[in-house]
C-alpha cells in the first residue's frame, strides 16, 4: 500500500517465474485462460495442458499441489461430465443398463465431455500457477495496477480475511454443540438436525452481518473515506515483458493454428 | 493539568430507542493514565466512538484539545484519538500486517515515504517488525492486538483509546501490553482504557472515571475504587489487594491499599515496627 521498495509489491520468489512483475503475470495467466477456453479440438487444448505443465516445471510447483487444486473442482465437473455423453445426441458406443433405463453413450457426447474436462483443467491449473506464482496481498495490489474496479478487489481480500474468522466461529459453535451432546442424525428428514443448523447459519449470518459493521467503525476511526490506494507496483523490465509475450504467444498461436488447422491441411493437401 | 477531553451533558440514543448516553460529563486530563470503569450496558462502546466523531453529539459536547467536535473536524480528530477496538478482528483487516499499519497513515494523507517511517515505528513499538509481511489470520490472539495497536500509534495520536484490551489475553500478553500502555504514557501519550478489570485499574490509572446507564457516576483518584457504596453502585469489586486488607477488618486501620506495590510498603512498615 505504501512502500517503494515493499517486499510485497513482489513475491520476492525462488525461481524466474516467481519474479515477473505481478500485473504481467495476471495479465499473461488471464490471456491465456480465456483464448484456450475457446478451444474445442483436443490435440490443441493437450498442447495448452502441455504449456501449463511447463510452466509449472519451470516455476517448481509441487504436483501435490496441482492434483489438490484440480480436486477442488472435481465436484462441480463430474456431475456434468456424467450426464453429458448420455444426452448429447448422436452416434452410440456404449450401453449402460440401469434396472429398467437402458442409457445410451454418444460419440459426439464423450468428445463434448472430453473438450469440457480438457478447458476446465487448463483453466484450474493456469490460476492455481497464478496464484502459486504471486502471493495474495501482490496479487490484489496487481488487479488494482490494472484498474479492476476497486470494490471488486476489496471484496476478494475482505472474503479472504474474513473467511478464516467466519470458519473459526462455525468452528467454535460445533464444539460447543458437540459438548452439549449434539450430534447430526439425518438429513432433511430429521426436523431437530436440520432445525438446529438452520440456527447455525442463521446466528453466523448475523454475526458476520454484525462484524461488517464494526469492522467499518474501525476503518472509519483510522480516517477511511473510501478508497484505498495502490502500492506503486515494482518496474516492469524487459525480462517480464518477454515472459507476459512468451505465455501469451503460446496460446495465441495454439488458437490461429486451431482456427487455422483446416485451411492448412487442405493447403497441404 | 489541562484537559484534552471534556465531555458536557452528553446524550446519545440509537435508533431503536436505547438511550445510551443521558447527560454523561467528564474531563481526561492531558498526558494522564484513565481508567473508564462500569456494568455492561453503561455505555462505555457508545462513549468511546463519541471521542473520534465517529457519532457526534446528538445533544452535549465534546471537545477535543479545546476544540468542540463536528462533522467538519471529525476527520481531525481520529488524528488525533487513536481508537483500539475490543476484538483486533474487527480492526485488523488489511491482507498483511504492513497494509494494517499503513491503512491510517495513507488515509491521513501523508506522503509514502512518512507512512513508511511511522508503520516502522509503530510496529517496533509494539515488537512485531518481524512479522510485517505475515497475514493476520496466521498471528496469535496477542500478537492481532499489538499490531491492532501499531495501526493506531502511527497515526501518532495524541490520545490513545483502549476498550477492553486485556481481554483474553495471556498473562505475558498482559505484561507485553502494560509496558507498551507505560511507554506510551511516558512519551506523552494520554491513555484512555475502558475496562471490568479492577485490578488493572488499580494498579495502571491515575485517574479513574465511573460510569453507569450513560452517567458519570464518580471521578477521580484511584481511590473511588475502594469506597464501599461506590463499589456496590457500580456493579463493580474490589481489587483482590483490598478485599484482603477488607477481610483483616478492624485490625488494619483504613485507608487500605489498593496496590500491590502499597500493600507490600504497608506490610513493611507494620512488620517493621512488630519488630522493634
Amino acid at each position: 500500500m505504501c512502500m517503494t521498495a515493499d517486499p510485497m509489491v513482489q513475491g520476492g520468489g525462488e525461481t524466474v517465474l516467481h519474479r515477473v512483475e505481478a500485473r504481467i503475470k495476471v495479465v499473461a495467466m488471464v490471456t491465456f485462460v480465456i483464448l484456450t477456453a475457446g478451444m474445442s479440438a483436443t490435440p490443441y487444448l493437450l498442447a495448452a495442458l502441455g504449456i501449463i505443465g511447463l510452466l509449472a516445471v519451470i516455476a517448481r510447483m509441487p504436483v501435490r499441489l496441482l492434483a489438490g487444486r484440480l480436486a477442488l473442482v472435481v465436484p462441480f465437473s463430474v456431475l456434468m461430465l456424467v450426464v453429458l455423453p448420455f444426452t448429447v445426441p448422436g452416434e452410440g458406443v456404449a450401453l449402460a443398463e440401469l434396472g429398467p433405463l437402458a442409457l445410451v453413450a454418444t460419440r459426439e457426447g464423450l468428445l463434448q465431455a472430453q473438450v469440457l474436462a480438457l478447458r476446465l483443467a487448463n483453466g484450474v491449473l493456469a490460476a492455481s500457477i497464478l496464484t502459486f506464482l504471486t502471493p495474495f496481498p501482490v496479487l490484489m495490489n496487481a488487479l488494482r495496477g490494472l484498474r479492476v474496479p476497486p470494490i471488486l478487489v476489496t471484496l476478494m481480500e475482505f472474503t479472504v480475511r474474513y473467511l478464516f474468522v467466519l470458519a473459526d466461529e462455525a468452528r467454535r459453535m460445533q464444539l460447543s454443540r458437540q459438548a452439549r451432546d449434539f450430534r447430526p442424525r439425518g438429513f432433511l428428514w430429521h426436523s431437530w438436525t436440520m432445525s438446529t443448523l438452520a440456527q447455525m447459519v442463521g446466528v453466523l449470518f448475523i454475526r458476520s452481518y454484525t462484524r461488517a459493521d464494526r469492522v467499518y467503525q474501525a476503518m472509519l476511526a483510522r480516517g477511511f473515506s473510501g478508497h484505498q490506494p495502490v502500492r506503486a507496483g515494482a518496474r516492469v523490465k524487459a525480462s517480464d515483458l518477454c515472459w507476459g509475450i512468451g505465455i501469451t504467444a503460446a496460446a495465441l498461436t495454439l488458437r490461429m493454428m486451431e482456427v487455422g488447422g483446416g485451411m492448412w491441411l487442405q493447403l497441404l493437401k | 493539568m489541562a484537559a484534552v477531553i471534556e465531555v458536557e451533558d452528553l446524550y446519545y440514543r440509537y435508533r431503536d430507542g436505547t438511550q445510551a448516553l443521558q447527560g454523561l460529563t467528564l474531563t481526561i486530563p492531558t498526558g494522564a493514565r484513565v481508567a473508564i470503569l462500569g456494568p455492561n450496558g453503561a455505555g462505555k462502546s457508545t462513549f468511546l466512538l463519541h471521542l473520534n466523531g465517529i457519532y457526534l453529539p446528538q445533544q452535549g459536547k465534546v471537545r477535543l484539545l479545546g476544540r468542540s467536535l463536528d462533522g467538519k473536524n471529525a476527520r481531525w480528530a481520529k488524528s488525533q484519538v487513536g481508537l483500539v477496538f475490543q476484538d483486533p478482528d474487527d480492526q485488523v483487516f488489511a491482507g498483511t500486517v504492513w497494509e494494517d499499519v499503513c491503512f491510517g497513515p495513507v488515509n491521513m494523507g501523508l506522503d509514502a515515504g512518512e507512512v513508511e517511517r511511522r508503520a516502522g515505528q509503530a510496529l517496533r513499538a509494539v515488537g512485531m517488525e518481524d512479522l510485517r509481511t505475515k497475514a493476520p489470520h496466521h498471528l496469535s490472539y496477542g500478537q492481532k492486538k499489538r499490531v491492532a495497536i501499531a495501526g493506531v500509534l502511527a497515526m501518532s495520536p495524541s490520545v490513545i483509546v483502549l476498550d477492553e484490551p486485556m481481554a483474553y489475553l495471556d498473562p505475558r500478553g498482559k505484561d507485553n501490553l502494560l509496558a507498551i500502555l507505560t511507554r506510551l504514557h511516558r512519551d506523552g501519550t494520554t491513555v484512555v482504557v475502558a475496562t471490568h478489570d479492577v485490578d488493572m485499574a488499580a494498579e495502571w490509572a491515575e485517574k479513574v472515571i465511573i460510569i453507569k446507564e450513560g452517567r458519570t457516576l464518580a471521578e477521580g483518584s484511584t481511590d473511588l475504587l475502594t469506597d464501599p457504596a461506590l463499589v456496590e453502585a457500580a456493579e463493580l469489586r474490589f481489587p483482590v489487594v483490598t478485599q484482603i486488607f477488607r477481610r483483616l477488618g478492624n485490625m488494619l486501620p483504613p485507608p487500605h491499599p489498593k496496590r500491590v506495590e502499597e500493600a507490600a510498603q504497608y506490610l513493611r512498615t507494620l512488620l517493621e515496627g512488630h519488630h522493634k
